[in-house]
Order: structure tokens, then sequence, then C-alpha cells
């Protein structure tokens, strides 16, 4: 091979991608009909490119998206969101805000417990029972009780005792005295929206249980897929017992039997957190899951 | 008067940012919508998941390597600035992925494994490697479906930076300016590094097939 040949094999990549300005491209073709070595030797490298370009280009597996979804959710340490991040890195650059924060929490604190007497002298005298602290005694006519005591008290729900107040001996001002709870600490909202105790106690029960009450395997299951990342987009139809999840790929039918509904119920009662990905649902709660290609996934 | 208008005008258009189509839906991950995140992994998935197969030559590893791609994506989206096209940014994610991957592996005793004699996976379906044996001019065997996976070997055998440029050329079908934005080369380095590339390359198939 000459050092002319040399040259213009150089510039054969070029050649076969086109970058070739036009008067290197008439020179090399011209040298390319004189030369039956340079042909050989374009020849074989174009038929070199031309296998590599010929590869198929393999698609990702049609669940690729949950499989990620299932490995970020198992990730050692979170895999942080971009919101969290940015929030993280914005209170950082403000070291200001953050001591104005405490101040307010701290104030807001120290301001509370100065004007709640009941909160006060629960704190005080944390082994006297606050109600007694402030039920007095009835003496004769001068006190009667409004209300009486549930017969059923919950755990969770504060019990409010409203004391009327007939002109004391001691101090002879008309009070309602809203009295402690078995926190310890007054609740006057409460006191006030008393008439209507029944409503009231059951909308706190269902507060502070929002996952065992008001929930059926319907809702559950939907819950289950909310709680799932790899479903946020996903379009979810209620169905008996379950829920069907649609995906870009996929149908997902998710059902789950009574037996194991009741016994998610208990998981749901002792407050365990919902797990994250649908997969280890399904592993926690034995969920029905069949998958099926979506059918209204456009064709080509 | 005119002509110093028209040279701010330049000036700005300069200075704007890359006009990015993916822009939108980065924007929404960022305030906090995992669902756009979905959406930017389904868009480029196979692009991902193809380019890593070719650089990792094996199916498991390819599927391994684009999750990863994608984790990286997830937790460093905050910190992409735009200074390039979100895809360049992605694509520069993958080839650094599959690079350190091939690296960890142990190149030499990973491609010595008999993990190409089994059956290789096209888009029609399984395929055994063989060579027809026929009295064709040997380099136009090269047509031919079954010796895809010969290529795919020798492809392997290239090093990591010979692979990538042949690789984001050849089957993404990018200029030699994406190519080095991608690698963050120069355009001449680029050029020579696939010519070189396709020489080694062919030089490697030349040998099997005189064989």
């Amino acid at each position: 091979m000459n050092k002319a040949c040399e040259k213009f094999q150089d510039r054969f990549s070029d050649f076969i991608d086109r970058e070739l300005n036009p008067e290197d491209w008439r020179g090399l073709e011209q040298h390319l009909e004189q030369c039956p070595e340079c042909r050989q030797e374009l020849r074989m490298l174009r038929l070199t490119t031309e296998a590599v370009r010929k590869l198929p280009v393999l698609p990702a597996p049609a669940d690729f998206l949950i499989k990620l979804r299932q490995k970020m959710a198992r990730e050692p340490g979170p895999v942080q969101a971009g919101v969290f991040r940015q929030a993280t890195r914005w209170m950082i650059a403000r070291p200001s805000l953050i001591a104005a924060g405490f101040v307010l929490v701290f104030s807001g604190a120290f301001l509370l417990g100065r004007f709640n007497p009941a909160a006060g002298i629960a704190m005080q005298h944390s082994e006297m029972d606050p109600v007694q602290a402030w039920v007095q005694p009835i003496a004769a006519d001068n006190w009667r009780l409004e209300e009486a005591v549930p017969t059923k008290v919950s755990a969770r729900v504060s019990t409010v005792y409203k004391v009327a107040a007939a002109p004391s001996p001691a101090g002879g001002s008309n009070l309602s005295m809203p009295a402690a709870s078995s926190a310890g600490y007054a609740r006057p909202e409460l006191a006030e929206s008393l008439s209507a105790k029944d409503e009231g106690e059951k909308s706190q029960e269902a507060q502070s249980h929002p996952q065992v009450f008001l929930q059926t395997p319907t809702q559950f299951v939907i819950n289950l897929l909310r709680s799932d990342p790899a479903f946020q987009g996903a379009k979810i139809y209620p169905v008996s017992r379950g829920a069907l999840a649609q995906t870009p790929e996929f149908l997902f039918r998710i059902t789950i039997s009574d037996q194991n509904f009741i016994n998610a119920l208990k998981w749901l009662a002792d407050k365990k957190p919902l797990p994250g990905a649908i997969e280890e649902s399904r592993k926690a709660f034995n969920l029905e899951i069949e998958k099926m290609p979506n059918p209204l996934k456009p064709t080509k | 008067m005119v002509m110093v208008i028209n040279k701010w005008k330049r000036r700005l258009k300069a200075k704007q940012k890359i006009i990015d189509p993916d822009q939108e839906l980065i924007g929404r991950f960022l305030k906090g919508d995992e669902g756009a995140f979905n959406r930017l992994v389904l868009s480029y998935q196979n692009r991902v998941h193809g380019l890593s197969y070719r650089m990792m030559g094996n199916l498991e590893e390819a599927e391994e390597v684009a999750q990863e791609v994608f984790i990286t994506v997830y937790k460093s989206l905050p910190d992409f600035r735009g200074d390039s096209r979100f895809s360049t940014w992605l694509y520069r994610v993958t080839i650094n992925h599959c690079k350190n991957r091939i690296k960890y592996l142990g190149r030499r005793k990973y491609y010595q494994s008999d993990s190409f004699d089994g059956p290789v996976e096209t888009e029609e379906g399984e395929m055994t490697k063989q060579i027809a044996d026929d009295n064709l001019d040997p380099m136009d065997r090269l047509d031919q479906k079954e010796t895809q996976a010969l290529v795919q070997e020798k492809l392997n055998e290239l090093d990591e930076e010979q692979k990538s440029v042949i690789l984001l050329r050849d089957i993404e079908g990018m200029s030699y300016q994406e190519i080095a934005e991608i690698l963050g080369l120069r355009e001449g380095t680029v050029k020579s590094r696939i010519h070189r590339a396709r020489l080694d390359l062919k030089e490697k198939l030349k040998k099997e097939f005189s064989q």
C-alpha cells in the first residue's frame, strides 16, 4: 500500500458517514476508480459498519418500570425525591429561618402554658387526677353536672366534663369551666361542641384510625396501589374486592379474599405502615394479582 | 444601529438555554410528580437498554445497568443544570455506567467465559451462534443474520472507548458533534476514534472468517 492510498483510506469512515466535503469526495472517487486495493478495503469497512448498523436494538423488558420501582424501594438509604432534597437544601441555606421557627414554637408553647391553667396544674401535679383537681365536690345546689359522663370511653377520645358553675361562694362568677381530659390538658373547643357529642365522638374516632374505619376491601386495595410509586399515573378502577390498575403496558387485576382482608385489618390496627411496592403488599396480604397486557395499548 | 441590535439579538440567542423536549417532564418531577419520572423512564428505557445491551453483550447485565442508570438519574436530576439536553446527559450516564460495570466485571475474565456460546436473543427470538459454511466471499457473510452474535462478540473485544463511539455512531445514529458532547471529547478525536474502531473491528472479523 503506497502513501497515497494510506491518505485516502484514512478518510474512508468520513466517506461512509458522508462527512466528506465535496472536493475530497471527488478526489476519493477518482482514486477508487483506479485502485482495486482501496476498493476492496472500502468494501470491507463498509460491510463491517453495515453489520453493526444491522444489529437489532433490544427493547427493555415490558415490566422494566415496575422492576425499577421495586429496586428503588429496596435501595439501601433513601432514594430521595427531588422535592425533598431541594427543600433540605433550601432550609440549610437559611439557618435564620430555622432559628425563627424554633423561637416561634417555644414561645407558643410558653404562652399556651401560661394561659391554660389546666395544663399547668396537670403538669405540676402529675400524680393527681386532673379531673379531680378541677371538679370540686358538689356543694348542694351550687353545682350541677350538666352532662353525664359517658359510660363507654374510648382510649383515644378525650372525655370532656362540662361543669356549669352557679355563683360560687368563693368567686361568685358565672363560669363555664371546661376541664381536663385523660391526656391532661384542656380542650375548650370540645366543650362547646358537646351538644353534638355523639357525632363528635364518632368522627374523632375515625380520624385517629383513618385506616381501620370506613374501609372496604376495594378501598384497601386502592390505598395499596396508591402507596406504590410505580403505579403513580396508573388509571385505577374499583372492582369487587379489589381494583384494576392500568399502566401503559399492562392491566393488573388485584383482589383480596375476605379472610385475607380481615387479616389485613389486624395489620392496620397494629398501625404498621403500608408496604410501598405492590409486590411487597402481595406477600404481606396474600393479594391475588393477575397481569395482562394493556388492552388499550396502541398497536404499531 | 440595526447592526448593533442584530448583534445583541444574536448574543441573546446564544445565551438562551438549549430547548429540551423533556424540560417539562423534568420540571414536573422536580416539583414532586413521580408520574413524570415514570414517563421519562418509559420514553427512554428502550434506548438505554438497547445501548447497554450492545455495550455489555449480555441481557442480564444490560437490564441491571439500565436500572442503575435510571436510579442515578432519579438521584441526580436535581443537580442537572440543563447545560446539555437531557438525552445527551442520559447517554453519558449510560456509557459511564457500562464502562464502570465492564471494569468491575474484569473485562477479560467476563468475556472469556462462555456467555456467548449459548443461544443469543434477537428480535426474531432465540438463535444459536453458527457461521454459515459456503463458498461466499468471507466478508459477504456479514450480511447474514447468524453473524450478529459474532459481530457482538468481536465488538466486546474492542476496548470500551472504541466500543462506545462505534455504538453511538452506528446504532444510535448520532452525529460526530453529539458523540463529542456525550463523551466530552473534541469532534476530531471522535472522528479518528470511530475510524480506528471500525478498522479494528474489520480486522477481527476478517481474521475470524479467514480461519
